[in-house]
Protein backbone atom coordinates (compact mmCIF):
# COMPACT_ATOMS: atom_id res chain seq x y z
CA UNK A 1 0.00 0.00 0.00
CA UNK A 2 0.83 3.13 -0.94
CA UNK A 3 2.41 6.15 1.64
CA UNK A 4 0.35 8.55 1.26
CA UNK A 5 -3.16 6.12 1.47
CA UNK A 6 -1.56 4.87 4.65
CA UNK A 7 -1.47 8.26 6.17
CA UNK A 8 -5.36 8.99 4.83
CA UNK A 9 -6.28 5.82 6.90
CA UNK A 10 -4.18 6.83 9.83
CA UNK A 11 -5.90 10.29 9.94
CA UNK A 12 -9.60 8.60 9.01
CA UNK A 13 -9.18 6.78 12.19
CA UNK A 14 -8.62 9.45 14.02
CA UNK A 15 -11.41 11.29 12.98
CA UNK A 16 -10.59 12.65 10.45
CA UNK A 17 -13.82 13.68 7.95
CA UNK A 18 -11.70 14.94 5.03
CA UNK A 19 -9.56 11.79 5.18
CA UNK A 20 -12.69 9.72 5.24
CA UNK A 21 -13.85 11.79 2.38
CA UNK A 22 -10.85 11.28 0.47
CA UNK A 23 -10.63 7.42 1.19
CA UNK A 24 -14.78 6.68 0.53
CA UNK A 25 -14.18 8.91 -3.09
CA UNK A 26 -11.39 6.51 -3.96
CA UNK A 27 -12.76 3.37 -2.93
CA UNK A 28 -16.71 3.85 -3.75
CA UNK A 29 -16.27 3.22 -7.35
CA UNK A 30 -14.76 0.67 -7.23
CA UNK A 31 -16.72 -1.40 -4.28
CA UNK A 32 -19.92 -0.17 -6.70
CA UNK A 33 -18.51 -1.85 -9.11
CA UNK A 34 -17.83 -4.81 -7.70
CA UNK A 35 -22.13 -5.15 -6.71
CA UNK A 36 -22.41 -4.00 -10.08
CA UNK A 37 -20.85 -6.91 -11.29
CA UNK A 38 -22.47 -9.58 -8.55
CA UNK A 39 -25.83 -8.61 -8.13
CA UNK A 40 -25.93 -7.15 -11.81
CA UNK A 41 -27.99 -4.36 -10.79
CA UNK A 42 -26.80 -0.89 -9.84
CA UNK A 43 -29.51 -0.46 -7.22
CA UNK A 44 -28.16 -3.17 -5.37
CA UNK A 45 -24.64 -1.97 -6.12
CA UNK A 46 -25.32 1.30 -4.59
CA UNK A 47 -26.90 -0.35 -1.33
CA UNK A 48 -23.33 -2.54 -0.94
CA UNK A 49 -21.33 0.33 -1.54
CA UNK A 50 -23.42 2.42 1.26
CA UNK A 51 -23.45 0.32 3.42
CA UNK A 52 -19.92 -1.40 3.49
CA UNK A 53 -18.57 2.96 3.59
CA UNK A 54 -21.24 3.27 6.83
CA UNK A 55 -19.36 -0.19 7.92
CA UNK A 56 -16.42 1.35 7.46
CA UNK A 57 -16.92 4.40 8.58
CA UNK A 58 -17.90 2.71 12.27
CA UNK A 59 -15.39 0.12 12.54
CA UNK A 60 -12.25 1.63 10.85
CA UNK A 61 -10.70 3.07 14.29
CA UNK A 62 -10.89 -1.13 15.15
CA UNK A 63 -8.33 -2.08 12.25
CA UNK A 64 -5.07 -2.62 13.95
CA UNK A 65 -2.77 -2.39 11.34
CA UNK A 66 -3.83 0.42 8.37
CA UNK A 67 -1.93 -1.47 5.88
CA UNK A 68 -4.29 -4.30 5.55
CA UNK A 69 -7.20 -2.00 4.94
CA UNK A 70 -7.51 -3.15 1.27
CA UNK A 71 -8.14 -6.64 2.26
CA UNK A 72 -10.03 -5.74 5.06
CA UNK A 73 -12.42 -3.62 2.94
CA UNK A 74 -12.56 -6.56 0.28
CA UNK A 75 -13.44 -9.12 3.22
CA UNK A 76 -16.21 -6.49 4.05
CA UNK A 77 -17.65 -6.40 0.95
CA UNK A 78 -17.73 -10.18 0.49
CA UNK A 79 -19.62 -10.86 3.65
CA UNK A 80 -22.24 -7.92 2.81
CA UNK A 81 -22.61 -9.81 -0.33
CA UNK A 82 -22.91 -13.19 0.89
CA UNK A 83 -25.64 -11.62 3.11
CA UNK A 84 -27.52 -10.24 1.00
CA UNK A 85 -27.56 -12.97 -1.56
CA UNK A 86 -29.00 -15.31 1.38
CA UNK A 87 -30.90 -12.56 2.85
CA UNK A 88 -32.96 -11.93 -0.45
CA UNK A 89 -32.13 -14.90 -2.05
CA UNK A 90 -31.26 -12.44 -4.75
CA UNK A 91 -29.30 -15.15 -7.31
CA UNK A 92 -32.39 -16.42 -8.64
CA UNK A 93 -33.97 -12.93 -9.17
CA UNK A 94 -31.18 -11.71 -10.76
CA UNK A 95 -31.06 -14.64 -13.29
CA UNK A 96 -34.69 -14.27 -14.08
CA UNK A 97 -34.79 -10.49 -14.24
CA UNK A 98 -31.70 -10.93 -16.71
CA UNK A 99 -32.98 -13.55 -18.89
CA UNK A 100 -36.34 -11.39 -19.60
CA UNK A 101 -34.48 -8.16 -19.99
CA UNK A 102 -32.29 -9.98 -22.34
CA UNK A 103 -35.52 -12.03 -24.24
CA UNK A 104 -37.22 -8.82 -24.16
CA UNK A 105 -34.12 -6.97 -25.59
CA UNK A 106 -33.89 -9.56 -28.67
CA UNK A 107 -34.40 -6.72 -31.51
CA UNK A 108 -32.12 -7.12 -34.14
CA UNK A 109 -29.85 -4.19 -34.51
CA UNK A 110 -26.25 -4.32 -36.32
CA UNK A 111 -25.16 -0.98 -34.56
CA UNK A 112 -21.75 -1.07 -32.56
CA UNK A 113 -23.44 0.28 -29.67
CA UNK A 114 -26.00 -2.06 -29.38
CA UNK A 115 -23.45 -4.82 -30.02
CA UNK A 116 -21.26 -3.32 -26.82
CA UNK A 117 -24.56 -3.40 -24.62
CA UNK A 118 -25.68 -7.18 -25.49
CA UNK A 119 -22.05 -7.81 -24.38
CA UNK A 120 -21.80 -6.33 -21.15
CA UNK A 121 -25.58 -7.85 -20.59
CA UNK A 122 -24.36 -11.15 -21.33
CA UNK A 123 -20.89 -11.30 -19.21
CA UNK A 124 -23.74 -10.28 -16.08
CA UNK A 125 -25.68 -12.71 -17.30
CA UNK A 126 -22.34 -15.47 -17.22
CA UNK A 127 -21.75 -13.92 -14.04
CA UNK A 128 -25.27 -14.16 -12.44
CA UNK A 129 -24.90 -17.86 -13.23
CA UNK A 130 -22.52 -18.96 -11.52
CA UNK A 131 -22.06 -19.96 -7.98
CA UNK A 132 -21.51 -17.12 -5.07
CA UNK A 133 -17.85 -18.55 -4.78
CA UNK A 134 -17.03 -18.44 -8.34
CA UNK A 135 -18.41 -15.51 -8.91
CA UNK A 136 -16.68 -13.40 -6.22
CA UNK A 137 -13.39 -15.06 -7.16
CA UNK A 138 -14.26 -13.71 -10.71
CA UNK A 139 -14.74 -10.46 -9.27
CA UNK A 140 -11.31 -10.05 -7.62
CA UNK A 141 -9.12 -11.79 -10.38
CA UNK A 142 -10.46 -9.81 -13.77
CA UNK A 143 -11.82 -6.52 -12.34
CA UNK A 144 -10.27 -5.91 -9.02
CA UNK A 145 -7.02 -7.72 -10.09
CA UNK A 146 -5.76 -8.87 -7.11
CA UNK A 147 -3.53 -11.61 -7.27
CA UNK A 148 -4.11 -15.40 -6.26
CA UNK A 149 -2.20 -14.82 -2.82
CA UNK A 150 -4.52 -11.96 -1.47
CA UNK A 151 -7.51 -13.54 -2.90
CA UNK A 152 -6.46 -16.71 -0.96
CA UNK A 153 -6.22 -14.42 2.22
CA UNK A 154 -9.36 -12.39 1.92
CA UNK A 155 -11.88 -15.43 1.69
CA UNK A 156 -9.57 -17.75 4.03
CA UNK A 157 -9.19 -20.25 1.14
CA UNK A 158 -5.69 -21.79 -0.83
CA UNK A 159 -4.19 -20.00 -3.14
CA UNK A 160 -5.14 -23.52 -5.38
CA UNK A 161 -8.42 -23.38 -4.50
CA UNK A 162 -8.50 -20.21 -5.36
CA UNK A 163 -7.11 -20.52 -8.76
CA UNK A 164 -9.21 -24.21 -9.28
CA UNK A 165 -13.04 -21.99 -8.75
CA UNK A 166 -11.32 -19.00 -11.26
CA UNK A 167 -10.41 -22.16 -14.45
CA UNK A 168 -14.01 -24.01 -13.08
CA UNK A 169 -16.11 -20.13 -13.73
CA UNK A 170 -14.43 -19.52 -16.46
CA UNK A 171 -15.44 -23.14 -17.92
CA UNK A 172 -18.78 -22.22 -17.22
CA UNK A 173 -19.16 -18.88 -18.55
CA UNK A 174 -18.17 -20.08 -21.65
CA UNK A 175 -20.24 -22.96 -22.32
CA UNK A 176 -22.93 -19.88 -21.82
CA UNK A 177 -21.05 -17.09 -24.29
CA UNK A 178 -21.44 -19.97 -26.80
CA UNK A 179 -24.91 -20.44 -26.74
CA UNK A 180 -25.54 -16.46 -27.30
CA UNK A 181 -26.36 -15.70 -30.50
CA UNK A 182 -24.01 -12.48 -29.64
CA UNK A 183 -20.84 -14.38 -29.27
CA UNK A 184 -20.14 -15.36 -32.85
CA UNK A 185 -20.05 -11.43 -33.35
CA UNK A 186 -17.52 -11.05 -30.60
CA UNK A 187 -15.35 -13.91 -31.75
CA UNK A 188 -14.86 -13.14 -35.23
CA UNK A 189 -15.18 -9.41 -35.64
CA UNK B 1 -0.52 -27.51 -8.93
CA UNK B 2 -2.88 -29.78 -11.43
CA UNK B 3 -3.50 -28.77 -14.65
CA UNK B 4 -5.91 -26.49 -13.56
CA UNK B 5 -4.31 -24.67 -10.97
CA UNK B 6 -1.67 -24.12 -13.78
CA UNK B 7 -3.26 -22.89 -16.57
CA UNK B 8 -5.02 -20.31 -14.44
CA UNK B 9 -1.34 -19.32 -13.15
CA UNK B 10 -0.07 -18.73 -16.67
CA UNK B 11 -2.96 -17.05 -17.61
CA UNK B 12 -2.48 -14.36 -14.89
CA UNK B 13 1.44 -14.09 -14.99
CA UNK B 14 1.76 -15.69 -11.72
CA UNK B 15 3.96 -18.61 -12.28
CA UNK B 16 7.63 -19.02 -11.07
CA UNK B 17 10.47 -18.29 -13.72
CA UNK B 18 11.52 -22.39 -14.41
CA UNK B 19 7.82 -23.60 -13.87
CA UNK B 20 6.60 -21.25 -16.42
CA UNK B 21 9.52 -22.11 -19.02
CA UNK B 22 8.53 -25.70 -18.54
CA UNK B 23 4.89 -25.21 -18.67
CA UNK B 24 5.74 -23.36 -22.26
CA UNK B 25 7.20 -26.40 -23.46
CA UNK B 26 4.47 -28.96 -22.50
CA UNK B 27 1.97 -26.67 -24.13
CA UNK B 28 4.04 -26.94 -27.08
CA UNK B 29 4.14 -30.20 -27.16
CA UNK B 30 0.46 -30.51 -26.15
CA UNK B 31 -2.30 -29.27 -28.50
CA UNK B 32 -5.30 -30.02 -26.21
CA UNK B 33 -3.22 -27.92 -23.69
CA UNK B 34 -3.14 -25.20 -25.98
CA UNK B 35 -6.41 -24.92 -27.03
CA UNK B 36 -7.66 -25.20 -23.40
CA UNK B 37 -5.10 -22.36 -22.64
CA UNK B 38 -7.16 -20.55 -26.24
CA UNK B 39 -10.49 -21.02 -24.92
CA UNK B 40 -9.54 -19.85 -21.33
CA UNK B 41 -7.89 -16.26 -22.76
CA UNK B 42 -10.93 -16.49 -25.60
CA UNK B 43 -12.90 -16.02 -22.18
CA UNK B 44 -11.36 -13.53 -20.00
CA UNK B 45 -11.24 -11.39 -23.27
CA UNK B 46 -15.19 -12.04 -22.90
CA UNK B 47 -15.12 -10.73 -19.10
CA UNK B 48 -13.36 -7.38 -20.69
CA UNK B 49 -16.61 -6.23 -22.34
CA UNK B 50 -17.99 -5.23 -19.30
CA UNK B 51 -16.42 -2.23 -18.22
CA UNK B 52 -16.78 -0.47 -15.29
CA UNK B 53 -19.68 1.68 -14.43
CA UNK B 54 -20.43 5.23 -12.97
CA UNK B 55 -21.95 5.32 -9.24
CA UNK B 56 -24.83 6.97 -9.64
CA UNK B 57 -25.32 9.90 -7.14
CA UNK B 58 -25.56 8.70 -3.61
CA UNK B 59 -27.12 9.96 -0.65
CA UNK B 60 -24.53 8.89 1.50
CA UNK B 61 -22.33 11.40 3.57
CA UNK B 62 -19.68 10.89 6.07
CA UNK B 63 -19.85 13.65 8.50
CA UNK B 64 -18.30 16.29 6.55
CA UNK B 65 -20.77 18.87 5.96
CA UNK B 66 -21.91 18.47 9.64
CA UNK B 67 -18.89 20.70 10.14
CA UNK B 68 -20.76 23.27 8.74
CA UNK B 69 -22.53 26.21 11.14
CA UNK B 70 -25.67 27.08 9.85
CA UNK B 71 -26.62 30.04 12.85
CA UNK B 72 -22.88 31.90 12.42
CA UNK B 73 -23.32 32.08 8.56
CA UNK B 74 -26.85 33.05 8.79
CA UNK B 75 -26.32 35.50 11.51
CA UNK B 76 -23.53 36.99 8.60
CA UNK B 77 -25.51 36.70 5.97
CA UNK B 78 -28.01 38.66 7.75
CA UNK B 79 -25.55 41.35 8.28
CA UNK B 80 -24.62 41.59 4.74
CA UNK B 81 -28.17 41.97 3.69
CA UNK B 82 -29.23 44.35 5.85
CA UNK B 83 -25.89 46.42 4.76
CA UNK B 84 -26.71 45.84 0.99
CA UNK B 85 -30.47 46.73 1.83
CA UNK B 86 -29.26 50.10 3.55
CA UNK B 87 -27.24 50.86 0.33
CA UNK B 88 -29.56 50.66 -1.96
CA UNK B 89 -32.05 52.68 0.03
CA UNK B 90 -29.73 55.68 0.21
CA UNK B 91 -28.84 56.07 -3.63
CA UNK B 92 -25.04 54.93 -2.45
CA UNK B 93 -22.39 54.95 -4.97
CA UNK B 94 -18.12 54.59 -5.33
CA UNK B 95 -16.91 57.85 -5.76
CA UNK B 96 -13.68 58.91 -5.89
CA UNK B 97 -11.96 61.82 -4.10
CA UNK B 98 -8.45 62.50 -2.63
CA UNK B 99 -6.37 59.50 -3.56
CA UNK B 100 -9.12 56.94 -2.57
CA UNK B 101 -12.22 55.62 -2.85
CA UNK B 102 -14.98 56.58 -0.94
CA UNK B 103 -18.90 55.06 -0.56
CA UNK B 104 -20.92 58.83 -1.14
CA UNK B 105 -24.57 59.11 0.12
CA UNK B 106 -27.24 61.41 -1.32
CA UNK B 107 -27.59 62.85 -5.01
CA UNK B 108 -24.03 63.04 -7.30
CA UNK B 109 -22.31 67.10 -7.00
CA UNK B 110 -22.86 68.87 -10.14
CA UNK B 111 -20.47 71.90 -11.74
CA UNK B 112 -22.83 75.00 -10.64
CA UNK B 113 -20.97 77.88 -12.86
CA UNK B 114 -21.72 77.41 -16.35
CA UNK B 115 -18.51 79.59 -17.90
CA UNK B 116 -16.33 77.03 -15.96
CA UNK B 117 -18.22 74.31 -17.16
CA UNK B 118 -17.39 75.65 -20.87
CA UNK B 119 -13.74 76.47 -20.49
CA UNK B 120 -13.54 73.08 -19.40
CA UNK B 121 -15.47 71.40 -21.67
CA UNK B 122 -13.89 73.72 -24.57
CA UNK B 123 -10.14 72.25 -22.76
CA UNK B 124 -11.19 68.77 -22.82
CA UNK B 125 -12.11 68.78 -26.57
CA UNK B 126 -9.47 70.49 -27.00
CA UNK B 127 -6.76 68.18 -25.26
CA UNK B 128 -8.80 64.96 -26.87
CA UNK B 129 -8.12 66.40 -30.65
CA UNK B 130 -4.57 66.71 -30.01
CA UNK B 131 -4.25 63.42 -28.15
CA UNK B 132 -6.08 62.08 -31.74
CA UNK B 133 -3.90 63.74 -33.61
CA UNK B 134 -1.01 62.84 -32.58
CA UNK B 135 -1.98 58.92 -32.48
CA UNK B 136 -2.64 59.31 -35.62
CA UNK B 137 0.72 60.69 -36.41
CA UNK B 138 1.81 58.05 -34.56
CA UNK B 139 -0.11 55.39 -36.51
CA UNK B 140 0.67 57.04 -40.03
CA UNK B 141 4.33 56.57 -39.16
CA UNK B 142 4.03 52.69 -37.83
CA UNK B 143 1.92 52.37 -40.83
CA UNK B 144 4.62 53.29 -43.04
CA UNK B 145 7.35 51.81 -41.21
CA UNK B 146 5.71 48.78 -41.60
CA UNK B 147 4.51 49.22 -45.56
CA UNK B 148 8.76 49.63 -46.04
CA UNK B 149 9.45 46.52 -43.77
CA UNK B 150 6.77 44.67 -45.70
CA UNK B 151 7.61 45.55 -49.49
CA UNK B 152 11.56 44.56 -48.34
CA UNK B 153 10.36 41.12 -46.45
CA UNK B 154 8.12 40.38 -49.95
CA UNK B 155 11.12 41.37 -52.66
CA UNK B 156 13.36 39.11 -50.32
CA UNK B 157 10.89 36.38 -50.03
CA UNK B 158 10.49 36.86 -53.74
CA UNK B 159 13.94 35.76 -54.74
CA UNK B 160 14.34 33.47 -51.68
CA UNK B 161 10.92 31.96 -53.62
CA UNK B 162 12.61 31.74 -56.98
CA UNK B 163 15.95 30.32 -55.37
CA UNK B 164 13.66 27.97 -53.75
CA UNK B 165 11.68 27.10 -56.55
CA UNK B 166 15.00 26.76 -58.95
CA UNK B 167 16.61 24.53 -56.50
CA UNK B 168 13.44 22.54 -56.08
CA UNK B 169 13.37 22.03 -59.73
CA UNK B 170 17.51 21.29 -59.87
CA UNK B 171 16.68 18.45 -57.07
CA UNK B 172 13.24 17.05 -58.99
CA UNK B 173 15.22 16.85 -61.63
CA UNK B 174 18.43 15.07 -60.32
CA UNK B 175 16.00 12.80 -58.47
CA UNK B 176 14.07 12.36 -61.94
CA UNK B 177 17.23 11.26 -63.70
CA UNK B 178 18.28 9.31 -60.59
CA UNK B 179 15.06 7.41 -60.11
CA UNK B 180 15.55 6.48 -64.09
CA UNK B 181 18.96 5.67 -64.09
CA UNK B 182 18.00 3.23 -61.20
CA UNK B 183 14.84 2.07 -62.91
CA UNK B 184 16.58 1.10 -66.10
CA UNK B 185 19.19 -1.01 -63.87
CA UNK B 186 16.30 -2.52 -61.86
CA UNK B 187 14.66 -3.36 -65.16
CA UNK B 188 17.84 -4.89 -66.80
CA UNK B 189 18.61 -6.72 -63.32
CA UNK B 190 15.00 -8.06 -62.72
CA UNK B 191 12.71 -8.02 -65.88
CA UNK B 192 15.12 -8.52 -68.40
CA UNK B 193 15.51 -12.61 -67.21
CA UNK B 194 11.60 -12.45 -67.18
CA UNK B 195 11.36 -10.42 -70.72
CA UNK B 196 13.59 -13.82 -71.86
CA UNK B 197 10.94 -16.12 -70.48
CA UNK B 198 8.43 -14.38 -72.11
CA UNK B 199 9.71 -14.28 -75.17
CA UNK B 200 10.47 -17.66 -75.26
CA UNK B 201 6.51 -18.62 -74.35
CA UNK B 202 5.75 -16.89 -76.74
CA UNK B 203 8.04 -18.55 -79.09
CA UNK B 204 6.85 -21.78 -77.60
CA UNK B 205 2.90 -20.49 -78.36
CA UNK B 206 3.82 -19.15 -81.68
CA UNK B 207 4.98 -22.60 -82.47
CA UNK B 208 2.22 -24.18 -81.00
CA UNK B 209 -0.15 -21.90 -83.43
CA UNK B 210 1.43 -22.77 -86.26
CA UNK B 211 1.12 -26.70 -85.35
CA UNK B 212 -2.16 -25.74 -84.85
CA UNK B 213 -2.53 -24.11 -87.98
CA UNK B 214 -0.74 -26.40 -90.09
CA UNK B 215 -2.64 -29.15 -88.59
CA UNK B 216 -5.97 -27.43 -89.40
CA UNK B 217 -5.11 -26.72 -92.69
CA UNK B 218 -4.14 -30.30 -93.65
CA UNK B 219 -7.35 -31.87 -92.02
CA UNK B 220 -9.08 -29.25 -94.21
CA UNK B 221 -7.10 -29.99 -96.73
CA UNK B 222 -8.09 -34.06 -96.43
CA UNK B 223 -11.97 -32.72 -96.28
CA UNK B 224 -11.50 -31.70 -99.09
CA UNK B 225 -9.99 -33.99 -100.46
CA UNK B 226 -12.94 -36.57 -99.77
CA UNK B 227 -15.04 -34.14 -101.27
CA UNK B 228 -13.32 -34.12 -104.32
CA UNK B 229 -13.09 -38.26 -104.34
CA UNK B 230 -16.59 -38.07 -103.72
CA UNK B 231 -17.27 -35.91 -106.27
CA UNK B 232 -15.01 -37.63 -108.58
CA UNK B 233 -16.76 -41.17 -107.99
CA UNK B 234 -20.37 -39.83 -108.18
CA UNK B 235 -19.20 -38.03 -111.69
CA UNK B 236 -17.83 -41.53 -112.82
CA UNK B 237 -20.92 -43.48 -111.68
CA UNK B 238 -23.13 -40.56 -113.45
CA UNK B 239 -20.88 -41.22 -116.90
CA UNK B 240 -20.87 -45.00 -116.30
CA UNK B 241 -24.76 -45.36 -116.35
CA UNK B 242 -24.41 -42.90 -119.38
CA UNK B 243 -22.38 -44.76 -120.86
CA UNK B 244 -24.21 -48.05 -119.82
CA UNK B 245 -27.25 -46.22 -121.34
CA UNK B 246 -26.02 -45.24 -124.51
CA UNK B 247 -24.47 -49.02 -124.54
CA UNK B 248 -27.96 -50.80 -124.18
CA UNK B 249 -29.88 -47.79 -126.54
CA UNK B 250 -27.24 -49.16 -129.30
CA UNK B 251 -27.41 -52.25 -128.28
CA UNK B 252 -31.58 -52.09 -128.85
CA UNK B 253 -31.19 -50.30 -132.19
CA UNK B 254 -28.33 -53.02 -133.79
CA UNK B 255 -31.38 -55.61 -132.66
CA UNK B 256 -33.95 -53.47 -134.57
CA UNK B 257 -31.64 -53.37 -137.48
CA UNK B 258 -30.58 -56.97 -137.25
CA UNK B 259 -33.79 -58.12 -136.92
CA UNK B 260 -35.38 -55.91 -140.26
CA UNK B 261 -37.29 -53.97 -137.27
CA UNK B 262 -36.04 -51.30 -138.33
CA UNK B 263 -37.37 -51.18 -142.25
CA UNK B 264 -40.62 -51.64 -140.80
Amino acid sequence: MKKDSHTLIIKAQAGDTRAMNKLFSVWYPRVYNWGYRYFGDKEMAAEISQQAFLLMQQKLSQLKDPASFKSWLYRTVVNLCHNETRRRKINQKAVERLTYRSKRDTAPAADYMYLRKERSKQVLDALARLPEEQRTVVIMKEYEELKFREIAEILNISENTAKSRLYYAYKAMRKFFLTQPQTKAIRYE
Amino acid sequence: MNREERLMAYLYGEMEAEEKIAFEKEIEKDPELRAELGELEETQFFLQELPDVQPEATVLSLGGVSNFNWRKWGVRLGVAASFLLLLGLTNARMEFSEGSFVIAFGKERTVEDPALATEAIAQQAADFKAALMEKELAFNQKLLAMDSLWQNQLSANSEAQQLAIAQQWQRFQARRQADFAALQTQFKEEQLPQFAALIQNMQVAQKQELQDMISGLYTDWEETRLLDLKAIESEFVHLYKNVERNHTETAAVLDDIVNGNFLN
